[in-house]
């Protein structure tokens, strides 16, 4: 079985409206136009705070790295090109950005194998809000870009295509990463839901 | 379905679970999941790892600050930059520094020799026996009353007196030791002293 047809999908009319915001603000960023700036940041800095927090892991950086991110959007708006989502554009800056700050404090690990095993918890110690701590405790320990596509996915609903526009990878790659993540998640996930 | 399109179907299913996946792979994991025990299980470890990233806390930042940090970068302080004519304000005034050094140093050439007591200007032309006394004498006394107080028939205020009353006397070799002797004993003459010719 293979799935390589055609992958267009139909947006759904939230989305639709708020990719046609994003393209007015950017084209008026690329304009000059300083409202239209603070306009889109508001309205990604939450989204990228948790994404960045989520590849980087680190509180600090997290903020720069918004702030490096945005820098790149106001003087290069009038760059993009709307061949992908605008939101697709920005978080794409955005994880550069991320694992640039991480190299720089060279703290990345790539490696699946170098991550050491994941131990759960007694589950008959954890309520709903301690297992779900847990998870999200041991989704931290996996290498950033495997968290980059475990959060894009399940935090920010994702395509694996649109995942892959915003790593700049193959979609295979996006697939086998969340294939290693899956697999270290595993023995918790099994553990912790009493299989 | 093989068992290498079942793994296919299995990949697929954290975007199953997310929605996003087109018609066909939708229908694709639909089919596997109506018969499949472990993708059902796997399924559900989604569904848990879904609910527990969905169920994070937001975090509180400060947003207002950052973005004042970011416009800060956007805009410098206009102190900081240099007007568009600095690089040649700054060249002008070393070429003008260079231009009044050069300026200075020919119009002391041109100004002649520096002069002091003891490397006087060219003098008027004395015989080849005189002997030059640099006299200091005191206010009043001019350049004939000085040629007076020698005392000799030969002797001549070659320069001064001065505003300080410095001039210099020449006198006929034969008589500078008396023309000597009588300038030190005279009141009105303050200093003399013999000068190399």
């Amino acid at each position: 079985m293979k799935f390589q047809g055609d992958r267009f999908r139909v947006a759904n009319s939230a989305g639709a409206n708020q990719n046609g915001e994003d393209l007015a603000c950017l084209t008026l960023i690329a304009q000059g136009d300083r409202a239209a700036f603070e306009r889109l940041y508001r309205r990604y800095y939450d989204r990228l705070f948790r994404f960045v927090l989520r590849v980087t892991g680190r509180m600090n950086i997290a903020e720069d790295v918004i702030n490096d991110t945005m820098l790149v959007i106001w003087r290069k708006a009038g760059e993009y090109r709307a061949a992908a989502q605008a939101s697709t554009w920005i978080f794409g800056i955005a994880y550069r950005k991320a694992l640039k700050a991480l190299s720089r404090e060279s703290r990345v690990t790539d490696v699946c194998d170098e991550i050491p095993d994941i131990e759960a918890p007694p589950p008959e110690t954890l309520d709903r809000e301690g297992l779900h701590a847990a998870i999200r405790q041991a989704v931290m320990q996996l290498p950033p870009e495997h968290r980059a596509v475990v959060d894009l996915t399940f935090f920010f609903n994702r395509s694996y295509e649109e995942a892959a526009q915003i790593l700049d990878c193959p979609v295979g790659t996006v697939k086998s990463r969340m294939f290693h993540a899956r697999a270290k998640l595993r023995p918790l996930l099994t553990q912790l839901l009493g299989d | 379905m093989t068992t290498a399109s079942r793994n296919e179907v299995l990949e697929l299913l954290p975007w199953y679970e997310n929605g996003t996946l087109n018609d066909a792979e939708n229908e694709a994991a639909r089919v596997l999941l109506s018969t499949d025990l472990d993708a059902n299980r796997q399924a559900r470890e989604l569904r848990v790892l879904r609910a527990a990233l969905a169920d994070e806390p937001i975090l509180a930042t400060n947003m207002q600050v950052n973005l004042r940090r970011l416009n800060a970068r956007i805009d410098p302080p206009p102190s900081r930059r240099r007007p568009w004519f600095a690089p040649f304000a700054l060249a002008a005034a070393a070429l003008m520094v260079v231009a009044t050094g050069i300026g200075l140093f020919f119009a002391g050439e041109r100004a002649g020799r520096f002069h002091t007591l003891t490397a006087p200007a060219e003098l008027p032309p004395v015989p080849a026996d005189a002997v030059l006394y640099r006299v200091d004498v005191a206010a009043g006394v001019d350049a004939a009353q000085l040629a007076a107080l020698a005392g000799v028939p030969g002797a001549r205020v070659l320069q001064g007196p001065s505003e300080r009353g410095v001039a210099l006397l020449a006198v006929p070799g034969a008589d500078a030791e008396s023309v000597l002797a009588r300038l030190h004993a005279d009141p009105r003459l303050r200093f003399v002293t013999a000068v190399a010719r």
